[in-house]
């Protein structure tokens, strides 16, 4: 078995036994292919985000975990660090600062934890960073909430 | 396109992109060189960026106690990389040494210091396993440097294990660092790629109980300077010692003339 399939089936053994309540799915999308994975992460209570249910998508290349995941947004969303067409996400942690100590779980908590602490610094939807850095934090919220209801509301 | 040579580059026109462009076609040229190179005689050893006379004068310097050397990539792991082969060169040319058969204790008990804090074993145990089987002479010759993966996993691990000594002995280190500890570890010493500073050479030592000599070789007028670090643990004249070879944002491995290649 190489390495990458070994490592991923004691993640998928770890995640099985320590679910994280802000990450409902985590989970290749079929047995034939662990490399491409599906993640759901539910916007915080107390945030903006509140109520939403984000599908990622995750491509894990095959000398992972040397090399970091592929991870973006499936779901629609208006955040300052994630393009609004293509889901990409600005994260440093995916990519100059990743280690091999972290897991797809992590990684997904990461990036739940990015939605509550935006950088503004360094955006991709400028927007959403603009509205954040001139302090108009109604505006904000406004559209946040636009777009959380119009693509990402819970069934 | 082959990356640029000297005189090719125009200096007057040299736009952000240009400079990208550059970058990459250089670190493209990098990627395709051996993770470490072949053993050669320290008359053929090259720099880029310093002054031909100076550095000839002070490879010249250097013949006086080095024979030899071996090139490691550049790809910001070169302390980790050139630091690790030759410790794991030192320890499989005289196994049965107590020093060796030192050495291996430590390394086999550094999964317990890790896990000790907190990094759960699962993650790290397949890095501890490539770290472990460089002790095998064979698998170090074939597999640990030469294979991407593994060479890179090792390089991990020893990341870890610095990291780790960070943790436990912080109150030895943070007064060298301009950031928190916890920023310090997680954007400078866990992620591939990021070179040493003082405090990470000083952390592997204090972790693995080992004696490193560094050759610094830089573009000034002075002699080579010889930086000697953990020199407490040379027991004895006779207790190898990791030579290094520092240029200006690089490491490369030395052999020194009483050693046997």
């Amino acid at each position: 078995m190489d390495t990458v399939t070994k490592r991923l089936i004691k993640e998928i053994k770890n995640i099985q036994n320590s679910p994280n309540e802000q990450i409902p799915e985590l989970h290749p999308i079929s047995d034939d292919d662990l490399l491409e994975w599906k993640a759901v992460i539910l916007g915080q209570e107390d945030s903006y985000y509140k109520g939403g249910r984000f599908e990622l998508a995750i491509s894990v290349p095959k000398t992972y975990p040397i090399q970091p995941p592929k991870i973006r947004f499936v779901t629609k969303i208006c955040h300052p660090n994630v393009h609004f067409k293509t889901g990409e996400i600005c994260l440093d942690l995916l990519k100059t600062e990743w280690s091999p100590a972290w897991t797809l779980q992590s990684a997904c908590m990461a990036i739940c934890v990015l939605l509550t602490q935006p950088e503004p610094s360094s955006p991709l939807n400028c927007d959403a960073a603009n509205l954040l850095r001139c302090g108009d934090e109604l505006g904000y919220k406004s559209l946040i909430q636009m777009y959380v209801n119009m693509y990402a509301k819970q069934q | 396109m082959d990356s640029p040579k000297e005189n090719d580059i125009n200096y007057a026109d040299l736009t952000d992109e240009n400079i990208i462009n550059y970058e990459n076609l250089i670190k493209e040229d990098e990627e395709k060189k051996p993770l470490v190179s072949e053993y050669d005689v320290i008359e053929n050893y090259k720099v880029n960026y310093i002054d031909s006379e100076i550095f000839s004068k002070k490879i010249n310097q250097l013949k006086n106690d080095c024979k030899g050397y071996r090139s490691v990539r550049k790809d910001g792991n070169c302390f980790y990389r050139s630091f690790s082969y030759k410790y794991f060169e030192l320890i499989n040319k005289n196994k049965n040494s107590k020093w060796s058969q030192e050495m291996k204790k430590i390394a086999k008990d550094s999964i317990n210091v890790l896990t000790s804090v907190n990094f759960e074993k699962e993650t790290i145990e397949d890095f501890y396993d490539f770290f472990m089987d460089a002790f095998d002479p064979q698998k170090f010759r074939e597999i640990s440097f030469v294979d991407e993966y593994t060479s890179n996993g090792i390089v991990f691990y020893l990341r870890l294990i610095c990291s780790a000594e960070l943790k436990i002995n912080h109150e030895a280190y943070e007064m060298f660092l301009e950031e928190p500890l916890d920023s310090f570890i997680s954007r400078q010493v866990e992620p591939l790629g990021r070179d040493v500073d003082n405090v990470q050479i000083m952390a592997i030592v204090n972790a693995l109980k080992v004696c490193i000599n560094i050759a610094y070789l830089d573009s000034t007028n002075n002699n080579v300077n010889w930086i000697k670090f953990g020199e407490e643990y040379q027991k004895d004249a006779n207790s190898p010692v990791i030579n290094l070879l520092f240029t200006p944002g690089h490491y490369d491995m030395l052999y020194h003339n009483d050693e046997n290649v």
